[in-house]
């Protein structure tokens, strides 16, 4: 069995009395594309930082390639995150991106980088800290998916794109995760439904929480909704408690945890409802309405 | 399917970073030296024409007050600049701190060999033909050559290395750890003088211009291992 590319064992952070990310075990297997998802304010950007070694847990373990991150020279080395916010020197611009990168991700691969700075049209004159949003998160893209580097982390590469350059992003993060060499991507986003199709792994926070984790399909396919007229739905419902519940008039919509019960679908279909599978950004988002698990801020209140 | 682990970034990978804009760590000191000499050459010829000599400046410190400033200003932006992109490019703090120390190093070269070849010049044309003395300076060795390298390399790399302390300082605690960091030295500084002033002038008169020496490596020693320190607790948000 290979080993996961990233462990977490009861790894929590906490900044003074706001607990970012509590009490977080799980595996990223190795070589897969791993999405990051939750909430504003989930601690998806914490999780980030420290599995580059750019911060430490307060409690808790992490290791990525097998070791430690924190000051670990050949992992830091093989970890590229560029963030959402990057900052860059005053008067760097893209060539001066392209002549230095290169020196510190040994892989890096120039054509394609170069094909990139093509693709996603970045000026060669402006200083990148004048560059729109859009151009910034491409020059992030570039770094990252050049870098070829064996842990590959992308904070919302989506930030400012438009749909050319999304497509052009995925269909090149696509080509890259066969390049030789098993590579690990972690990428947060909330365009869930744009990026499902290149999930293969997905990790759910929420307040901090680890909320699901897992292959995509398999967590997916543990949640199921129920909607339709709400009298008839919240009847059928009995017992059991939603994950989420939504209101539209006299409609709602409600969200269980685990496999569709033996039997449900034929008696919603005969009261009218209407039972199906969940889309991962539909889960995500009642994982997210989820009043039961505070965002980190009211944790700390 | 393995997965490789890449080769580790190095002091040097660091040091063409800090360079990778070469505006900011050549062009524009060496700038400020050229600027002094041509306004100190314009302020000898005024006081030449007024009667004096251009010895009556020989210990203005023009080149000390006009370019460490900006030296100190290098240094905190080697740190507070530089070191989110050298993380996102998988540096680790500690080879960070190394390769800006060796940027210190390197910087602090360049100004002295910089500063020399315009002492030549200077001589070369009798003080830029109005007898005026900017790299001759009482301050900067008197016109003795290794004086002149030994203020420009020791006091460049010193200067350096307490801006890259005080930008380790603000990028570990924000604008409130450069200010603290300022006082904190301050009264240090103030509290050393108060207790240590009456052995002063023995231990100067001692250890003559090795007392600069030392007293420049203590602050080096200390300026580093403080960057190291803050920046080990640092990360970027």
């Amino acid at each position: 069995m290979t080993a996961p590319a990233i462990r977490l064992t009861g790894v929590s952070r906490r900044f003074g009395r706001t607990t970012a990310l509590d009490d977080v075990t799980t595996d990223v297997p190795s070589g897969v594309v791993c999405g990051l998802l939750g909430r504003n304010g989930a601690g998806k950007t914490t999780l980030m930082s420290i599995l580059a070694g750019h911060d430490r847990p307060s409690t808790g373990a992490v290791e990525v390639l097998g070791s430690d991150p924190f000051e670990h020279a050949r992992v830091m080395g093989s970890v590229s995150l560029v963030r959402d916010n990057q900052r860059y020197p005053e008067d760097f611009k893209l060539r001066h991106v392209l002549r230095v990168a290169p020196r510190f991700h040994e892989r890096w691969d120039a054509d394609l980088a170069a094909a990139l700075v093509d693709d996603f049209r970045l000026p060669a004159r402006t200083t990148i800290k004048k560059m729109s949003r859009g151009q910034q998160s491409g020059v992030g893209i570039v770094i990252g998916l050049a870098s070829r580097a064996p842990v590959t982390i992308f904070d919302e590469p989506y930030l400012g794109l438009d749909a050319t350059a999304r497509r052009i992003f995925a269909d090149r993060l696509l080509a890259s995760r066969f390049d030789g060499a098993a590579r690990t991507i972690v990428l947060s986003t909330h365009l869930i439904d744009e990026m499902e199709q290149l999930l293969d792994h997905v990790l759910v926070l929420n307040g901090g929480r680890l909320v699901r984790a897992g292959a995509t399909d398999e967590v997916t396919a543990a949640a199921w909704s129920l909607s339709g007229p709400a009298d008839a739905a919240l009847r059928l419902a009995g017992g059991r408690a939603p994950i989420s519940t939504r209101r539209i008039g006299g409609l709602v919509s409600l969200v269980f945890a685990g496999p569709e019960p033996e039997g449900v679908g034929a008696e919603a279909r005969a009261a009218g409802l209407q039972v199906a599978p969940v889309s991962l950004q539909d889960l995500v988002a009642a994982l997210g309405a989820d009043e039961a698990a505070p965002t980190a801020e009211r944790a700390a209140a | 399917m393995t997965t490789a682990v890449a080769r580790p970034a190095s002091p040097a990978d660091v040091v063409v970073l800090q360079y990778a804009v070469p505006t900011r760590m050549v062009t524009i000191p060496i700038g400020i030296l050229v600027a002094v000499v041509l306004v100190m050459t314009a302020v000898t010829l005024v006081v030449v024409r007024g009667g004096g000599s251009g010895d009556d400046l020989a210990q203005s410190g023009a080149v000390v007050w006009s370019l460490f400033g900006f030296v100190v200003a290098v240094g905190v932006q080697s740190v507070s600049v530089t070191f989110p992109i050298a993380l996102a490019l998988g540096t680790t703090r500690r080879t960070f701190t190394l390769g800006t120390l060796a940027t210190a190093a390197l910087e602090s070269a360049l100004l002295a060999a910089a500063a020399l070849l315009l002492l030549g010049l200077e001589r070369l044309t009798g003080g830029w033909f109005v007898g005026a003395r900017v790299l001759s300076d009482g301050m900067l060795g008197g016109g003795d050559p290794l004086l002149l390298v030994a203020v420009m390399a020791g006091g460049g790399f010193t200067a350096l290395s307490v801006g890259a302390l005080y930008g380790a300082a603000w990028v570990r605690f924000g604008a409130r750890g450069p200010a603290t960091l300022g006082i904190a030295t301050g009264v240090l500084l103030t509290a050393l003088l108060l207790v240590a002033l009456p052995a002063i002038p023995a231990v100067a008169a001692a250890l003559g211009a090795w007392a600069l020496v030392l007293t420049g490596a203590v602050v080096v020693v200390v300026s580093v291992t403080g960057e190291l320190v803050l920046l080990r607790r640092a990360s970027v948000r």
